[in-house]
């Protein structure tokens, strides 16, 4: 399999990745997949007056969606919280030189943010970001 | 391979230096052109060449130099094994029993005959990767004419006991055929004390050149298979094609070195192999698979917990390693003998093959597991809390 040299890059220096710090904002969280279906990623949006201030990834997935869950987490800080609704497997899939057979893994991404999206409408706001486990450290 | 530390002998091995020096010399004289069919001079000087190599080949295996086909590798042995074997042997019975982890090359074979109406029974075995010799005489009925089992496990590692399946044959008077490919110069094989009919080699994985294999045939039980391909009398019929003279005599050569460094190779492989394990499983989630006794020297494969396949194996592309099968890893399927053996699709998915072989050093194992270390743990560290890690 070979990987674009986008995908490379956040694949082995992924930002923004999650938990989000403590800070001001309410926190939206969406997650997609599964880990006993081998993929699952959650995402942390901390919103202020309409904006995403800051954004944040856990991924236990392919290289494509690590990279594409880094690459959005910077594409949204700043921006207004209808983008989460905006983003799509395929327009992450052309913007990282991905393969069309990886289209099915990225619709995990393009799910979570839509269940961020869903969680402000529902007014389902975390107060603080929740912990994690040092399992693995 | 400068870049990469190489731990996938198992896929492929370097030419040993000796071997490519014999094979360029050949490439470069009068007797590696000529057809070793001919009957001129350089032809049967070629020929001569191609029975010396043949002899050495036989030689490692305790066969006779005329039980010996040339083939172009293992694959091609296991086709010609099964697929010839079971058409030629029909009108005694049309039923083959194999293994669910045998090698593509011998499980394709075996789809292939049971397209053309023979009976196939894929046994599958112990969560160790062990076929119980007791579980195979089970599945022998009036019509069974054959039984194909590898040696060693091409992604495990796991040595069946080809000596007791040998025996069960010979009491029930099938045909035994056994894919050697990863055994031969790692474990001592001996065709007549091990009742094997049929056995298959190939050079590249024992420091031979690719493109060159052999098939075995027992000259008493086996002497003939229905050919696979024709328009030649090379190789009894059996075989048709000109004769890579330069190949099979470093085959032939590889086969020689192979049995010279059996009582030296082996032993000093394997105590890389435990020091690779002794060193990866400090890292908790790493699991051995296939049998912890019954392990060849050179195969290592583990699943590693709370990582993705893909990723892992990405995260891990310094090292020239394989999941699974080389064979099968383009396929992006888990491997389906870890599923044989019961582990899950995560599992099976996040498993790494390290393979060793002669240029194997405890430092590159050393610099190969702390490279493991960093990734899986940053791997790890990208991955959202599961509620049963958490608890």
């Amino acid at each position: 399999m070979d990987y674009s040299p986008l995908v490379l890059e956040h694949f082995d220096h992924p930002r923004n990745v999650g938990p989000l710090p403590p800070g001001e904002g309410a926190i939206l969280r969406g997650a997609a997949g599964a880990a006993d279906q081998g993929q699952v990623i959650c995402f942390e949006i901390r919103t202020e007056s309409g904006r995403i201030e800051a954004a944040a990834f856990q991924a236990l997935a392919c290289p494509e969606v690590i990279a594409a869950c880094s690459l959005v987490t910077e594409h949204l800080q700043g921006q207004a919280l209808e983008t989460l609704g905006g983003v799509t497997a395929a327009s992450l899939a052309e913007r990282l030189g991905a393969s069309p057979a990886k289209l099915a893994q990225l619709l995990l991404v393009e799910d979570a943010l839509r269940n961020c999206w869903r969680a402000w409408e529902n007014n389902e706001l975390c107060v603080s970001p929740p912990g994690r486990s040092e399992t693995w450290q | 391979m400068a870049d990469s530390i190489y731990l996938d002998y198992a896929a492929s091995t370097p030419v040993d230096p000796d071997v490519a020096a014999r094979i360029s010399a050949l490439l470069k004289s009068q007797l590696g052109a000529a057809n070793p069919s001919a009957t001129h001079r350089p032809g049967r000087a070629a020929a001569a060449v191609i029975e010396h190599a043949r002899q050495q080949v036989a030689d490692l295996i305790g066969a006779q130099a005329g039980e010996i086909v040339w083939t172009s590798g293992a694959t091609e042995s296991d086709n010609l094994a099964i697929i010839g074997a079971a058409h030629f042997q029909q009108g005694r019975g049309r039923h083959v029993i194999t293994s669910t982890t045998e090698h593509p090359a011998v499980l394709e074979s075996c789809r292939a005959l049971e397209r053309d109406g023979f009976k196939v029974t894929y046994l599958r075995p112990d969560d160790a990767g062990l076929l119980d010799p007791d579980i195979v005489a089970a599945a022998v009925t009036a019509d069974t004419i054959l039984l194909s089992v590898m040696h060693v496990n091409n992604e495990t590692g796991v040595v069946q006991d080809i000596a007791a399946l040998g025996a069960l044959c010979r009491e029930h008077d099938l045909l035994f055929h056994v894919d050697a490919a990863q055994s031969a110069g790692r474990l001592p094989i001996d065709v007549k004390a091990q009742a094997i009919d049929l056995l298959s080699l190939s050079a590249h994985k024992m420091y031979g050149p690719k493109g060159a294999g052999a098939l075995f045939l027992d000259a008493d039980r086996c002497r003939r298979v229905e050919p696979l391909q024709f328009g030649g009398a090379q190789e009894r019929g059996l075989r048709p094609g000109t004769l890579p003279t330069h190949q099979l005599a470093g085959m032939g050569q590889a086969c020689e070195l192979a049995r010279q460094r059996l009582a030296t190779d082996p032993p000093a492989q394997a105590q890389l192999r435990d020091h690779l394990w002794s060193q990866l499983q400090t890292l908790p989630g790493v699991l051995l698979n296939g049998s912890a006794r019954q392990r060849v020297c050179h195969i290592l494969n583990v699943s590693v917990t709370g990582v993705e396949g893909e990723s892992l194996r990405l995260a891990l592309r310094e090292l020239a390693i394989s999941s699974g099968s080389a064979c099968a890893s383009d396929s992006g399927e888990p491997s389906a003998v870890l599923k044989s053996l019961g582990r899950s699709d995560q599992l099976a998915e996040a498993s790494l093959r390290f393979s060793l072989g002669r240029g194997t050093t405890m430092a590159e194992l050393d610099r190969a597991v702390a490279i493991f270390r960093r990734e899986v743990t940053r791997l790890r560290a990208l991955a959202p809390t599961l509620p049963d890690e958490a608890a």
